[in-house]
């Protein structure tokens, strides 16, 4: 059934009535119009009630405007499904659907709102105190699932996200009056400018102000400004595009929702600005009274913003409670649609005259020195107040209404200012808080800066946009400040009032909405000696929800300096931190979506493995490595032990490009290995290889590889493949931090080179038959020894490494050729039925010969010593890194874990790699952990390798695995279980 | 409306990686017959030889893949000395094109270089996609992107897909 716009004005707003839209809220059909929110349009429609409060469960309404407005919280659901969306920012679109979040089974009746009976046994904090018999655990998942807000999609969205970057000279965030001025003057001195505002339409203020700015309407005005900055080329305009993060680099993040005429979701900035100006303007802060959350009960601002903006109107009797001058300007709005106002309730004993004539020109008693102590529930919303005198509290009235205009005065939206690391400071005059000292190139402007007239706000925006445009290197001047007729607020007062006095258990008063936190939670933690604000914060979880405290924070802090009978500026404030409103993970992640996600890397013969149903495996760094190649029907053991097999009785290869790779250059290329690994790399001849182990400088291995001389003064170092960065940056460290002197070159290569290394018995014999000008044999081309050739036509280098305990060539050709070369190597090893061999396999065969890999025995905990290698450390050195750490961890730590070998009492039994290792079937402590475990098929049955202290001095002992309960014994061995004389790799 | 940009994979080019003391490369170049000094992030072109001043120790000579082994040739001799290293990477880097109208929009969806700055002849080691790349400005628009090889097909697909996503228009 569709609803009409039971509270449209028939004219004025700025929505565009010839586009109306369809939309469904809580399963209903509605219409709105292109311009309303979602928030306006179901005001329009009569909807009161549009979520339940986070805690209590409460009915909740509009009651602010933009991304203060908690209260307005729903689910989007459909295509662009998205928990915890503000209604009043939400811009209504052709087919919206949303419903309203924390509510079962529906908004109107919510079986959850039984939690406010029992909310005496819930104040803050009631997690540390309540609920501990029998157990906390009991009732947490009881008491999280009653608690938030919508729930995340179940799918991955139909949404198209995008980042993007870009750079200007002047950022100005909000278009506002204050906002255009500056941005106008920058842009008028040729600046590159971004002006950004997280509302739908551009104005600021403007958009609830009847003024007239040079004798324009507000809207008129604002109009002309846009057009203006949209002539100039260097201008960019964002609207609907909130500023959510100020970091450091003067770097702002800003979130842009449905760029116009965009299939785009939304578009995550990031902005480089040479000079920030913020003109944020402020938001309007409530009075705190019984039942002040009520549906009905609104901000004077968000009443303004409704009749101006989306001309709605929100009631039918209104009352306004202030304690500043800026109210009354509603009571002239309010008048002008024809709303009755019951009266103005004024907590000052005096208000200026100008403002009694207002009153008495629009027919209203001004209750001067009275607060509205209680809003009276209807059947959806507020139906009245009961209004109580300060002097004489037995004074109590009742006034009938359904809507209360609340304007507890204006706090600056500092929050970026914050971000950024500015300082602020409390300004008494208006009773909240404003910026003091910048951190960044960043410049304050108009409301934001505690300026509210709209005179000041347009002088202070011109001076200020020209004073950025020139710390920005640009010739500028203010430009000429338009007339204003705007009256009211041309003479800001306020009386500091935080919250009306409600005794120890009335109805509650809310603090913040976005977290139910009442009046008398604050009271709480005051007795607590919760009174220090970030104490206050986290114990009440004030200021914590998702508005981060843009209405309730300074009134917490005014309620708490009361309570503790100081000063506000004596509590102070805390620290602001991104994002200043909810973002979906969606728009940082961007285009980054699916397979996407990560930046995989690849080598040249990637496609080739996947058309052999390589399973793929990430390999560290990014890399991207067949696991295994199962053939039709064939399991993983299955795969793994032919790959194997083919491998010790055959030939195999496998892709080696990942490797880190580094060519060095220089006459110090030798004195740097000489640093960085724990052996010597002197005497090493032209052609020849040495393995090595680097250490971190406290001493533990941080990787390994080996080195090749390629001629006088150049090497090829190889690494790991995943560490391959973190070596690149410890050799830069070392060139050009720590040893400046020294004459190397160091110049990363790791994807210049493709690697086929063509592995097992027969691996000489299929080179021999390559058309190849290379000789293969073991005199020319040894153990640790390379050389430059080659295959087929196609540039070669082979090393002869061997990571797999048989004779291997570590076959290296320039990228381009990699596939070619594997694709040919493939075609030659068939007469030998050459298998492609993944890393499962590679894993295998070096447990059998006792290789050590990265991650699994070099865990970061262990030195060459615990590994038995203590023969590539050459004392003689005088130094190398990690050379003093390790010698002096080793005077005084005896109990070291040592590598060994495990054979399993039952050899069919695997043991999982991790697993503990203890001497009996205590619960003491481990002695060690399993590093490694597989099948071996040369051995014929489970092997294992593992770190346990004092390792080699246990041969023969039998060690106990512990595995999900199971207790598996395995004997110490030594830690090479195929060929520990080394013959197979050197023949 | 999709932006007006053709995102290509140009035949690939040789490249030789440069690093070393400035003075030994503007010796270098200097010794290649490039007698324009080679400024820090700009291009210099002198016969089928583009000079890539990445950093003031680092940059890298283009050309065609053909003359390959003749600039080795050429490099060998003048860098064989402790100052400077030359280093064939022409298998290291893959290169791409991003040619068109939106070249910029496109480009200002993957880097955070400022590229209202960064003029035609510039180039810039810098990122795309939060990965190493090196970036020149062809022209008004035309950039050439080049990446670790091994990240080629990604930063391809990445581009790819934020060229077809419907044009972004900032605007009231």
């Amino acid at each position: 059934m569709t609803v009409s716009n039971i509270r449209r004005l028939p004219d004025g707003g700025w929505v565009d009535r010839s586009r109306p839209l369809k939309f469904r809220f809580n399963g209903k059909d509605y219409t709105g119009y292109s311009g309303d929110t979602l928030a306006s349009a179901l005001m329009a429609n009569g909807v009161d009630v549009l979520s339940r409060s986070f805690k209590y469960h409460r009915p909740r309404g509009v009651q602010s405007v933009g991304t203060s407005d908690v209260s307005s919280m729903v689910q989007i659901c459909g295509a662009e499904e998205s928990p915890n969306v503000l209604a009043s920012v939400q811009p209504l679109h052709g087919n919206l659907e949303a419903r309203s979040v924390n509510c079962w089974p529906s908004v109107e009746f919510d079986f959850g709102a039984v939690i406010s009976t029992i909310s005496p046994i819930i104040p803050s904090g009631f997690y540390y105190k309540t609920f501990m018999w029998p157990h906390w655990h009991v009732f947490e998942p009881i008491i999280r699932k009653a608690a938030g807000f919508g729930k995340a999609p179940g799918q991955v969205a139909d949404r198209s996200f995008q980042n993007r970057f870009d750079h200007c000279d002047v950022l100005v965030v909000g278009s506002g009056p204050s906002g255009l001025m500056a941005a106008l003057s920058a842009a008028r001195s040729d600046a590159r400018v971004v002006l950004v505002d997280e509302m739908i339409h551009p104005g600021g203020s403007l958009l609830y102000r009847n003024s007239s700015i040079d004798g324009y309407s507000a809207r008129q005005w604002v109009q002309n400004c846009v057009n203006e900055l949209l002539g100039f080329e260097k201008v960019t305009h964002l609207q609907n595009a909130t500023a959510w993060g100020y970091l450091e680099g003067n770097m702002v993040c800003v979130v842009e929702r449905k760029p116009c005429s965009s299939e785009i979701s939304e578009c995550n900035w990031k902005i480089w600005a040479n000079q920030v100006v913020l003109a944020t303007g402020a938001i309007e802060r409530p009075i705190v009274f019984a039942n002040n959350d009520v549906p009905g009960v609104m901000q004077c601002s968000a009443v303004r913003t409704a009749l101006q903006t989306y001309a709605v109107v929100p009631g039918k009797r209104a009352l306004l409670f202030t304690n500043n001058d800026s109210a009354y300007e509603t009571l002239e709005q309010l008048h002008s649609v024809g709303i009755e106002i019951a009266a103005v309730v004024d907590v000052r004993t005096t208000v200026r005259m100008e403002l009694k004539r207002l009153a008495e020109k629009t027919d209203t008693e001004i209750l001067e020195g009275y607060v509205v102590s209680k809003a009276l529930v209807g059947r959806k919303r507020v139906n009245g107040v009961l209004v109580t005198s300060l002097t004489n509290p037995q004074s109590v009235r009742q006034i009938e209404c359904d809507l209360v205009c609340v304007s507890g005065g204006w706090n600056p939206a500092v929050h970026l200012f914050s971000q950024s690391r500015g300082s602020l400071k409390y300004d008494d005059s208006i009773a909240g808080f404003v910026p003091k000292q910048a951190q960044l190139a960043t410049h304050v402007t108009g409301a934001a800066n505690g300026v509210f007239s709209l005179d000041n706000c347009l002088v202070s925006g011109s001076s200020v946009g020209a004073k950025a445009a020139t710390a920005a290197g640009f010739h500028a001047q203010s430009i000429r400040v338009p007339e204003v007729l705007d009256g009211i607020l041309s003479d800001y007062h306020i009386e500091p009032f935080w919250s009306v006095e409600t005794g120890e258990r009335p109805a509650k008063a809310f603090i913040d909405m976005a977290g139910d936190v009442t009046v008398f939670d604050l009271r709480l933690a005051a007795r607590e000696g919760y009174a220090q604000i970030e104490h206050l914060k986290r114990y009440t979880t004030t200021g914590m929800g998702l508005d981060q405290g843009k209405t309730a924070n300074v009134n917490a802090i005014g309620i708490m300096a009361n309570l503790t009978d100081s000063h506000p500026s004596e509590i102070g404030t805390t620290t602001f931190r991104p994002p200043y409103t909810p973002v979906e993970f969606g728009a940082i992640a961007g285009s980054r979506q699916g397979k996407e996600v990560l930046p995989y890397r690849h080598t040249p013969m990637t496609q080739w493995h996947r058309q052999q149903g390589a399973v793929m495996y990430e390999a560290g760094a990014r890399w991207r490595r067949p696991g295994y190649y199962p053939k039709s029907g064939e399991l993983m053991d299955e795969a793994v032990r032919r790959e194997c097999r083919a491998v010790r009785t055959q030939v195999g290869m496998y892709d080696g490009s990942p490797l880190g790779k580094f060519e060095l250059c220089g006459e110090d290329v030798v004195k740097m290995l000489n640093l960085v690994y724990t052996n010597n790399f002197e005497r090493l001849k032209i052609g020849q290889g040495r393995y090595g182990i680097m250490l971190t400088e406290d001493g533990l291995i941080f990787d390994d590889g080996v080195t090749f001389r390629l001629d006088e003064q150049r090497y090829l170092m190889s690494c790991s493949t995943g560490g391959a960065l973190h070596v690149e940056s410890k050799l830069d460290q070392l060139v050009h931090i720590d040893q400046p002197d020294l004459k190397c070159i160091v110049t990363p290569v790791t994807s210049q080179w493709a690697n086929a290394t063509v592995c097992g018995p027969m691996a000489r014999q299929l080179l021999e038959t390559a058309d190849t000008d290379m000789d293969f044999s073991r005199e020319s081309l040894p153990f640790m020894q390379m050389s430059e050739g080659h295959i087929k036509g196609m540039p070669v280098r082979v090393f002869r490494v061997s990571f797999t305990g048989e004779l291997s060539f570590e076959v290296n050709v320039p990228s381009r050729f990699g596939l070619q070369l594997w694709e040919y190597l493939m075609e030659l090893g068939a007469d030998w039925n050459i298998c492609p061999v993944g890393s499962e396999s590679s894993h295998v065969l070096r447990v059998e010969k006792g290789f050590l890999s990265l991650a699994h025995e070099a865990d970061s905990t262990v030195d060459p010593i615990d590994l038995g290698m203590k023969w590539l450390i050459d004392s003689r050195k005088p130094d190398f890194i990690g050379k003093r750490a390790m010698e002096i961890r080793r005077r005084h730590q005896q109990n070291r874990p040592e590598l060994v070998g495990l054979l399993p009492k039952n050899p069919n039994q695997l043991i999982a790699e991790g697993a503990p290792l203890k001497s009996d079937s205590t619960e003491d402590d481990s002695e060690g952990f399993v590093t490694a475990s597989v099948w071996s098929d040369v051995c014929n049955r489970t092997i294992a390798l593992a770190l346990l202290n004092e390792g080699r001095s246990r041969e023969g002992e039998t060690v106990n695995a512990w595995m999900e309960g199971k207790i598996l014994p395995a004997v110490v061995t030594q830690p090479i279980f195929y060929d520990p004389q080394g013959v197979k790799l050197r023949m | 409306m999709s932006y007006e940009v053709q995102i290509l994979q140009p035949e690939q080019e040789a490249l030789f990686e440069l690093r070393g003391s400035a003075a030994a490369i503007d010796l270098l170049f200097e010794n290649l017959g490039i007698v324009t000094p080679v400024q820090q992030g700009k291009v210099v072109t002198f016969n089928l030889l583009e000079a890539l001043r990445i950093g003031p120790r680092r940059s890298l000579l283009k050309t065609l893949l053909g003359n390959e082994n003749t600039l080795a040739n050429t490099l060998a001799p003048l860098s064989d000395h402790d100052d400077i290293s030359s280093v064939n990477v022409s298998d290291m880097y893959h290169g791409m094109k991003i040619v068109g109208k939106d070249a910029s929009a496109v480009l200002s969806q993957a880097t955070s270089l400022n590229l209202h700055k960064f003029q035609s002849g510039f180039v810039a080691a810098t990122e795309v996609f939060a990965l190493a790349a090196i970036i020149l400005r062809d022209g008004t628009d035309e950039f050439s992107v080049y990446i670790e090889r091994s990240y080629a097909a990604y930063v391809w697909n990445r581009l790819s897909v934020c060229a077809l996503q419907e044009q972004h228009v900032s605007s009231f």
